[in-house]
């Protein structure tokens, strides 16, 4: 995923349940992608000093950014490995899992898709 | 004694600070949200069919803090129960400061309209609350454009 | 299909808030939920520390002295009277209080004496009165000093160290509770036993029992006044730190002696009468030990 929030891949992933102008030719399996990350001490402080005077937290912005790019990528890697060219009905989910960690999850739908009939 | 100063200290900082922060934000968010009208975010999900576009995934996200004063007064809030309307604009900003990256991502791809839009709000650490607001959708790009 | 991106009414979800007002109007709240906890804490402590058997008292001290001397320290009940006069005048005294106030033989009382210039005298669990040279050093006559030594014994039958430990045992726990205080606040019990304070209604209640005491030795209760009026002078003349450290607690000086002088007319005893010195010597034995 590039930083400005777009994906440079051959693989279509999407949040959607279909693709207009495709249909499903098969259906492989549910495939995940996932980063546990701590924060960085250097940042997690810097933040701490921020975070008394209000507003964004770049540091944390980009943190969990690269995290979200990297699940993503397992993610796709995932679907690659099973022979899918599309993961749909993506979703994110995150959680702190401890003080200072936060877990990044992708899930999705890898199928294969065909151009529609 | 000493204490106490920096604690009254830490809690003006906060106030004065976190509303500046705060003011700026909400003027930058609004100014922002009428440039991206022309990019409808939608949470149905259902693109239109008949028409062939491209699809991609898109995301927006951000981390807020919000400030000593408010995290205090919150804290106090929770003693007694009841509203804590200090927080309501932090998770405000952080829901429409998400969208608008969302947006300005799509926008880069050339989409004009995203579909099935999703928030998710997550705390992050302890201290001070900070949270991470993500947005995600499917931009729809029409294949003219390719 | 039409798909438009219209702006709906800002400030729906965020109402117009005023962060000031709303801290200033919690910040008052905590601080009067903080108070009437405490005075109730504070209350509902002293009266279960009153319920507290005065056998348990003397089992707490007995443990405190046995703790210190086996780590090495120094008891706080160890100090007892070296010299022999002084033990036997200020035992005379006492005995005389101790009939007047009609003190159980269950509830004995230990005197001690410390030869520190400190101008104070306290009486905490167990029975365990202390006087210091810096305060019997200043008493002009012996009803002066029936008055302290019957305060001091007031204060052991009105259970006030008790009341005054279990009131500060509520406060401790109740503050760790909210997470305000340490728990080493919970523990540090025998700190609490040698530096027991008393609240204002607690010293009026024993100047008004020792009031009794004095009248029923001497027939009068003059003299007794002379207490306070000497914490009084020694207040204007340049109070020093360890002074006012016994007397913040205590109710105004000048209050005392209105008291004294209510007391004793609405029982109609009289003020004034013969005043019985101090045997001779007095100041010497201070010296001592």
């Amino acid at each position: 995923m590039n930083v400005d929030g777009t994906l440079e891949t051959e693989m279509i992933v999407t949040n959607l349940e279909y693709y207009p102008g495709m249909e499903i030719a098969q259906h492989l399996s549910l495939v995940q992608g996932s980063s546990v990350r701590a924060k960085h001490a250097g940042r997690d402080f810097m933040a701490s000093l921020k975070s008394i005077f209000g507003g964004e937290l770049v540091g944390y912005t980009e943190l969990l950014h690269e995290s979200r790019e990297e699940a993503l990528q397992r993610l796709i890697l995932q679907a690659q490995s099973v022979g899918a060219n599309a993961v749909l009905n993506v979703r994110f989910s995150t959680s702190s899992i401890a003080n200072g960690a936060a877990e990044i999850f992708i899930y999705g739908t890898a199928v294969i898709l065909r151009p529609a009939a | 004694m000493t204490q106490l100063a920096i604690f009254a200290v830490l809690l003006l900082l906060g106030y004065g600070f976190g509303q500046l922060a705060e003011r700026r934000h909400y003027r930058s968010i609004k100014k922002r949200e009428q440039e991206m009208t022309a990019l409808p975010a939608i949470a149905s999900r259902h693109p239109p069919s008949g028409e062939y576009y491209q699809q991609r995934l898109v995301i927006g996200s951000v981390v807020v803090a919000s400030d000593y004063f408010k995290s205090f007064v919150a804290n106090l809030v929770n003693v007694f129960g009841g509203r804590i309307k200090s927080y309501e604009p932090l998770l405000d900003r952080g829901r429409r400061e998400a969208m608008l990256r969302l947006k300005q991502a799509a926008k880069s791809q050339g989409a004009n309209i995203v579909f099935n839009v999703k928030y998710e709000t997550s705390r992050i650490g302890g201290g001070i609350t900070t949270i991470e607001v993500l947005a995600y959708g499917t931009a729809l790009i029409p294949l003219e454009s390719e | 299909m039409q798909y438009e991106d219209r702006a709906p009414e800002d400030n729906l979800n965020t109402p117009d808030h005023h962060p000031v007002r709303e801290f200033l109007k919690l910040a008052v709240m905590a601080a009067v939920a903080v108070v009437v906890l405490g005075i109730i804490l504070n209350f509902a402590g002293s009266r279960l520390g009153a319920l507290l058997p005065f056998k348990a008292e003397l089992w707490i001290t007995e443990r405190v002295h046995k703790a210190a001397i086996e780590t090495g320290q120094q008891s706080p009940f160890e100090q007892k009277i070296v010299q022999a006069e002084l033990q036997q005048y200020l035992q005379s005294v006492a005995d005389k209080v101790a009939v007047a106030l009609e003190v159980d033989t269950s509830m004995p009382v230990t005197l001690h004496y410390s030869s520190e210039n400190v101008i104070n005298a306290f009486a905490t669990l167990g029975g365990h009165v202390y006087f210091f040279k810096g305060l019997l050093d200043l008493l002009p006559h012996e009803n002066a000093l029936a008055m302290l030594i019957a305060h001091e014994y007031s204060h052991v039958t009105l259970r006030h160290p008790a009341k005054g430990l279990g009131g500060g045992l509520a406060l401790a726990i109740g503050t760790s509770a909210v997470g305000l205080g340490s728990e080493n606040q919970l523990f540090s019990l025998g700190s609490r036993i040698t530096s027991s304070s008393f609240s204002r209604s607690m010293e009026t209640e024993a100047d008004r029992s020792a009031l009794v005491a004095v009248n029923a030795i001497y027939g009068h209760v003059g003299g007794a006044a002379a207490l306070f009026e000497l914490f009084m002078q020694q207040r204007q003349g340049g109070s020093s730190g360890q002074f006012e450290n016994f007397v913040s607690t205590h109710p105004l000086d000048q209050q005392r002696i209105a008291q004294i002088d209510r007391v004793a007319r609405d029982n109609r005893w009289s003020v004034s009468g013969q005043l019985t010195p101090l045997p001779d010597g007095f100041q010497q034995w201070l010296r001592v030990q």
